[in-house]
């Protein structure tokens, strides 16, 4: 695709300009790439980009590349990765988007002396069995589930927004793990006061995914929270809520009430107008910057976390958006109110 | 036959190629109006691809066509259609997912203009539809508004050249009309093929079967390997003659008589 | 020889008519669906929301179906249909804030059309099956809209919400929305044009019998042209009812509706092999669709089965679409 290119050109043009006068080889030390599944298209991939871009500004002796491609394809992504390894850099950064598919080839780059962390997907193998590389950093799906479950029903104990009867899960891609592992959090949360979580798989498309939805709830009138595991889904949450008259929003009584992940524009803006209760971060900045910490201090001095390395989750609602805000404006830039689907 | 009158179509050393294939060689010849004219030849001697030129379904690689006296310039089937020329193949000219009325009108369907939007008038395709299926001897349970699917083989001949009738066609070519048809329905095909000639249309008569073309044609022109290789009236030459010309080539026969 | 015979009428009765019909199990499957429903769940089905969210989305969806029938009569597909409905609802919003609303629609149908005419282009000139054409249309120019939005989709803005265009398309008459009313109209024109104008006759010899078509002066390559153009259109327009409708949008939006526009023409007995098929059929079979999966959710069904459940009733529907067409001798 052309944008990836013109992208990887910038990036690598950048790079250039960076380093400077000096001659290419003798600019770096070390040179560390992160294999992405996030592509030009997500706008995600500039909290990678930009904290890799900070992290070169702090070690000068490092090269950070990215390399990431839009199509949604594992043999594709896997291609990418021999590639990244044929270069023998000192380091890889890469997601375990599929264990059977990528332990092979890390397992290759492994045993050439290669060091390897894990960002944003783990294996999901216990430790022994999992793919041996030096540790995992990023989130917890599962985790954030919970937590997000955990925190909403605190504030319906302290009577700030309705209990919970039953709530709905909405997820997008019925082939994610990662989504129906935040579902199960969600779940484990709820059934401490015995409120039942249904997963509906919403698809996609946003015209189908609220007829889908507005099926859904017609039929389930307890219904009076919606999970929506994607921030771009949860407009279309609130929205069917809004016009089957059921409230949506935090302050109503008997509202209905909209959780969704991520600190994305979308869902701090919701936040912010009182329209989604809550949402997450997995420390995405991190996630970006921390494997390339990782990676620099085990070619220097041969140390590394001894366990995963969790980036998250922290919950974000009323109290503390104003502070996240700045900050993720500050990554997204002009796209930031582009994003705001509200 | 008058050779003094001018020639309905005239073809003059055309050529035809299909990529590296060579279709027509240097082909001349002249049709003229009221005339049954059989076109033989063994398969893949030119016989359909003069008659697609003469249908506008291909155009010639070089050379010209005259239709009364006027230089064809471009060829497409709607425009020959447009100055009178009808073909009936066996396999082609009627759409079987469509009823009798559609196919009847195919191309040329009648408006109907409500509140000036023109609508196919399909009452009036329906009348003349039925009146098709009386005159040409279809069975009488054929439905107008039924698929053509469901006619026989004669049937369908039959109902093409109703349809080459009722639009006053000039120039009907008639490619292997007869393939697959029963003994009755050929003698009614051939019937009809000398009836349209004697009402003045000129009938050109792709076929196979010699002994047939020959009771009923009025002269044969005979093509190998994409030339003509023969223009003979019916009185010069007998059926068996012509089967053998045909069989053996023509260069076997230095002394076989040609018409100019 | 011309005889002035006025012949013998020969009377089919109706129900062997009806039988013959290509979308007469589709007339039938919708009736009874409706009726089980009906009688199973009274409580949710007869629901004014039911009722609201299967026309809407059955609008949404019965536009494109509307258009892939068109195509599929002249014997091609388009499986780009999707991709088609996201960019041209995507160019509508971004050209919006410069543009103005009339302006930026009439842009935006605009796309649709040039698409349908390169889709065309490529099937007709190019000699490439429209299966491979248009399937390289999908992701092109879902690849265009991840590049051009740079991964969302900007907001419509409020006053362009409120503009009387986009309420036409978006807004709501006598409680029904607009949408619906623009696929009943459709609809409607689609089948007059089909069934009684000269370029549906066209079209359905073109799908039917295409050397018979050209052999009988039919503009092969025009009527085809139109119809793809037709039907990137309907894609358009479906996608600028969607934003209209509801702003809040993705780059997801589409997705996959090229299959589900085919199914629905299929389950309605439009015959891939071409020339064979009724809008009315289409409609319908998106109505069959769209109710059953409101319904399968209504009733609890595990949350992935209606994938699985538009497949079923696509064999499902083409099975009996081909019995009953065989036990009709048609």
């Amino acid at each position: 695709m052309r944008g990836i290119t013109l992208r990887f050109a910038a990036i690598v043009v950048l790079l250039l300009l960076v380093t400077g006068g000096n001659s290419y080889a003798a600019a770096y030390k070390y040179r560390f790439v992160m294999v992405s599944h996030i592509g030009s298209n997500d706008p995600n991939m500039k909290w990678l980009t930009l904290s890799m871009a900070e992290f070169e500004k702090r070690y000068p002796d490092v090269k950070t590349e990215y390399v990431s491609t839009n199509e949604y394809s594992l043999q594709k992504f896997v291609e990418l990765l021999r590639q990244a390894i044929a270069t023998k850099p000192n380091g890889i950064a890469v997601p375990i988007v599929s264990s059977d598919a990528l332990a092979p080839v890390l397992k290759g780059a492994i045993a050439q002396g290669i060091p390897v962390v894990a960002f944003n997907i783990p294996d999901p193998r216990p430790q022994g069995k999992r793919i041996p590389y030096l540790t995992y950093v990023g989130g917890d799906e599962y985790l954030a589930g919970l937590r997000l479950g955990q925190h909403a029903l605190e504030l319906a104990k302290a009577g700030k927004i309705p209990n919970p009867q039953r709530v709905l899960c909405a997820i997008h891609d019925a082939a994610h793990q990662g989504l129906k592992l935040r579902c199960k959090g969600m779940a484990d949360a709820m059934k401490t006061i015995n409120a039942q979580v249904d997963n509906l798989f919403i698809t996609a498309d946003p015209a189908r995914a609220r007829s889908i939805m507005q099926s859904y709830l017609t039929k389930n009138k307890s219904v009076n929270y919606i999970f929506a595991v994607a921030s771009w889904s949860s407009p279309w949450a609130y929205g069917v809520a809004k016009e089957l008259g059921r409230n949506p929003g935090v302050g109503a009584s008997n509202g209905t009430i909209v959780i969704t992940v991520d600190e994305s524009p979308v869902a701090l803006e919701g936040i912010k107008q009182g329209k989604v209760l809550e949402t997450h971060s997995q420390g995405f900045w991190l996630q970006g910057y921390a494997p390339m910490e990782i990676l620099y201090w085990y070619n220097n001095l041969g140390l590394w976390p001894q366990a995963d390395f969790l980036t998250g989750p922290v919950i974000i609602d009323s109290t503390n958006v104003g502070r996240w805000v700045p900050f993720v404006r500050n990554v997204f830039g002009t796209e930031y109110d582009k994003q705001v689907t509200w | 036959m008058e050779t003094e009158r001018a020639p309905l179509i005239s073809l003059r050393n055309v050529n035809l190629w299909y990529g590296t294939v060579q279709a027509l060689r240097d082909v001349s010849v002249d049709f003229y109006q009221g005339e049954l004219v059989g076109l033989v030849g063994d398969n893949g001697a030119g016989k359909t691809s003069l008659v697609n030129i003469i249908s506008g379904i291909v155009a010639p690689t070089s050379g010209e066509v005259y239709l009364d006296g006027q230089r064809i310039t471009s060829f497409h089937p709607k425009l020959a259609i447009d100055l009178g020329v009808e073909t009936t193949q066996q396999s082609v000219g009627l759409c079987d997912n469509l009823s009798i009325a559609r196919n009847y009108f195919l191309g040329r369907e009648p408006v109907r203009r409500i509140a000036g939007i023109p609508f196919i008038d399909l009452g009036k395709m329906r009348k003349e539809g039925r009146k098709a299926i009386t005159a040409f001897g279809l069975r009488e349970s054929v439905d107008v508004d039924g698929e053509v699917a469901l006619l026989s083989g004669g049937e369908r001949q039959a109902f093409k050249i109703a349809r080459a009738v009722y639009f006053r066609s000039r120039i009907l070519i008639m490619d292997e009309p007869t393939n697959n048809l029963s003994v009755r329905e050929r003698e009614r095909v051939n019937d009809l093929a000398v009836q349209l000639k004697d009402q003045s249309l000129l009938v050109i008569y792709i076929t196979h079967d010699i002994f047939q073309i020959h009771r009923i044609a009025d002269r044969f022109i005979i093509l190998e390997n994409g030339a003509k290789v023969a223009d003979v009236p019916r009185n010069l030459m007998s059926a068996e003659d012509l089967e053998r010309i045909i069989r053996e080539g023509v260069g076997n026969d230095a002394g076989s008589p040609r018409s100019g | 020889m011309r005889a002035p015979a006025v012949g013998i009428q020969h009377v089919t009765r109706p129900l062997t008519r009806f039988r013959k019909r290509p979308d007469a199990a589709i007339v039938l499957g919708t009736i009874l669906v409706f009726l089980v429903f009906g009688a199973v769940d009274p409580e949710s089905w007869f629901q004014f929301f039911t009722m609201i969210n299967i026309t809407r989305y059955a609008a949404i969806l019965g536009l494109l179906a509307i258009g892939q029938t068109i195509v599929i009569l002249s014997r091609e597909i388009d499986l780009s249909v999707g991709s088609v409905y996201g960019i041209v609802a995507i160019a509508f919003i971004a050209s919006e804030p410069t543009l103005g609303v009339p302006l930026s629609l009439l842009a935006a149908l605009m796309l649709a059309a040039a698409i349908g005419l390169l889709n065309a282009l490529l099937v007709l000139r190019g000699g490439i099956s429209s299966m491979i054409a248009t399937l390289g249309a999908l992701f092109f120019y879902r690849g265009i809209i991840y590049v051009t939005t740079g991964g969302t989709v900007m907001r419509f803005s409020q006053g362009a919400r409120a503009h009387w265009l986009t309420q036409a398309f978006g807004g709501q008459w006598l409680r029904l929305d607009n949408a619906f009313l623009w696929f009943m109209l459709i609809a409607v024109l689609a089948s007059l044009v089909l069934y009684h104008s000269r370029f549906g006759n066209h079209l359905l010899a073109v799908g039917g019998d295409e050397t018979t078509a050209l052999a009988r002066g039919v503009t092969v390559v025009r009527t085809k042209t139109i119809a793809f153009v037709a039907c990137s259109l309907l894609a358009g327009l479906s996608g600028i009812v969607t934003i209209a409708q509801n702003p809040q949008t993705h780059v997801t939006l589409g997705m996959q509706l090229e299959l589900e526009s085919i199914a629905a023409a299929v389950i309605g007995g439009t015959q891939l092999g071409g020339g064979r098929g009724t809008v009315l059929g289409s409609v319908l079979g998106t109505f069959f669709l769209t109710a059953v999966r409101s319904e399968m959710i209504t009733l609890g069904a595990p949350p992935s089965w209606y994938t699985a459940f538009v497949g079923i009733a696509l064999l499902l529907g083409a099975t009996i679409n081909t019995v009953m067409a065989r036990r009709s001798g048609a």
